[in-house]
């Protein structure tokens, strides 16, 4: 894990010292000794309300590790549950707003999980009780979440929380998406889309003001390229088990079903006034105004810096005068390589220019891990920026 | 006025400086991958 100083990223990237914590040492004999697998592959990293604790996402072993951001050591590793399938990851777990659970997207085991949290006494608990199996359940309407019509494969790839603590936007590998309660025990289903509605591989998530952005993507065999934006309002009442599938409707703001396309993360700017969502497919970031919903520019990111970017993650610096954007390596570990395979692997650093409309491709915080046959083989994927106040 | 005007200037001072104190956290997901490929590889699917 590499952790640099903000300021440092901001004026001397390429130079700048990054502190790295062996992840392979401490953390990894941590969960050894607490679950009895080792923790592999840690994809997918977010931070509590407060930023006292990190938490990092294991797809292939399907752990969850706090850390204590201040001290990096770590505080609880929690191993998920096997599903119905017979299997277990954890691509993303994210963290409500209000600081009383981490929802948990168990990936190939095709469960929605849920650990309650209280930060202050490092009490972290999988709540067995909450979990729901996208696999077999039945939603509110008396449909089979899963099913070839409606969404052929429900592995829930990205939580996406609301203000509210409570709305959280699931979105689904084959399409399709769940708007779930979770601070209900078992969460519970309050509103679903099926895959004409909400495409594939969707992980985006964004809210500004009265409404939520969430994506489609591409990254996989069975769906090449695929790059869309979709608008969900948010406000009291507006979903309930009550309503029939796919309503409220959202806005579809983009939908780029081409060549190359792969929409995957995205990114607020100052006050909320553009989303940028990045296409590590196409080496672009779309630029679009969150008051009429309009694309108002593209930015691409390929020249003297890299020739083949490939942003994958987006992270506004806390005042809004940096993106910050994690960059693929050239032997990509996750996602379908036809997309995900870059050149310059590390954390890209973006001037934002223009009030959050444009940008300048400032430099690269490189990172690099060569095999004994001089193989580069490091992949950076996870990102966060975390106050130190 | 001018201590009006000054302690505007230096509370905006604070509050930037204290702003631009973070940090930017980022993982290189191929190191333990190579655990995995050795103990337990399974299929990923997307991700």
């Amino acid at each position: 894990m590499y952790i640099w100083d903000g300021h440092d990223l901001e004026n001397k990237a390429k130079t700048a010292i990054p502190e790295k914590v062996d992840l392979g040492v401490g953390a990894a004999a941590f969960c050894l000794a607490l679950t009895g697998a080792n923790p592999a592959r840690p994809h997918m990293l977010t931070m509590n309300a407060s930023n006292t604790h990190a938490i990092i996402s294991f797809v292939a072993s399907g752990h969850v590790l706090f850390l204590n951001a201040k001290t990096r050591q770590p505080v609880a590793c929690i191993r998920t549950s096997v599903g119905s399938t017979g299997a277990r990851q954890v691509h993303q777990s994210f963290p409500s707003p209000d600081e009383t659970y981490v929802a948990v997207a168990n990936q190939n085991g095709k469960l929605y999980e849920r650990i309650n949290t209280h930060y202050p006494s490092n009490t972290f608990v999988l709540d067995h009780a909450a979990r729901i199996d996208l696999a077999l359940c039945i939603t509110p309407n008396g449909l089979a979440c899963q099913s070839l019509a409606l969404r052929p494969d429900n592995a829930p790839i990205c939580p996406i929380i609301d203000s509210s603590s409570v709305y959280n936007f699931v979105t689904l590998r084959g399409g399709g998406l769940f708007i779930i309660d979770g601070k209900s025990t078992p969460m519970r289903i309050v509103a679903e889309y099926d895959k004409a509605t909400v495409h594939p591989n969707g992980c985006l998530g964004a809210q500004a003001g009265n409404k939520m952005y969430i994506n489609s993507g591409g990254g996989t065999a069975a769906n090449l390229y695929e790059a869309d934006l979709y608008a969900f309002p948010l406000g009291p009442g507006v979903y309930s088990a009550a309503n029939p599938p796919n309503t409220p409707a959202p806005k579809v703001v983009f939908s780029e079903d081409v060549e190359h396309a792969d929409a995957h993360r995205a990114a607020l700017t100052r006050n909320n006034r553009y989303l940028w969502v990045a296409d590590r497919g196409r080496n672009f970031i779309f630029v679009v105004d969150t008051g009429n919903d309009q694309i108002v520019n593209r930015i691409n990111l390929v020249g003297t810096q890299s020739q083949d970017p490939t942003p994958d993650l987006l992270f506004l610096s806390p005042n809004g005068g940096h993106m910050f954007t994690s960059l693929r390596g050239p032997n990509p570990l996750t996602a379908d390589p036809h997309v995900s395979t870059g050149t310059t692997p590390g954390v890209g650093v973006l001037k934002v220019t223009e009030g959050g409309r444009n940008a300048k491709v400032e430099s690269i915080a490189a990172m690099t891990n060569v095999d004994a046959g001089g193989v580069e083989r490091a992949d950076a994927h996870a990102l966060w920026v975390r106050l130190k106040n | 006025m001018k201590l009006l005007l000054a302690a505007f200037l230096l509370t905006g001072a604070a509050w930037t400086a204290g702003n631009d104190k973070y940090e930017v956290w980022s993982i290189d997901q191929s190191k333990l991958a190579r655990q995995d490929l050795r103990r337990n590889r399974v299929y990923l699917g997307w991700a």
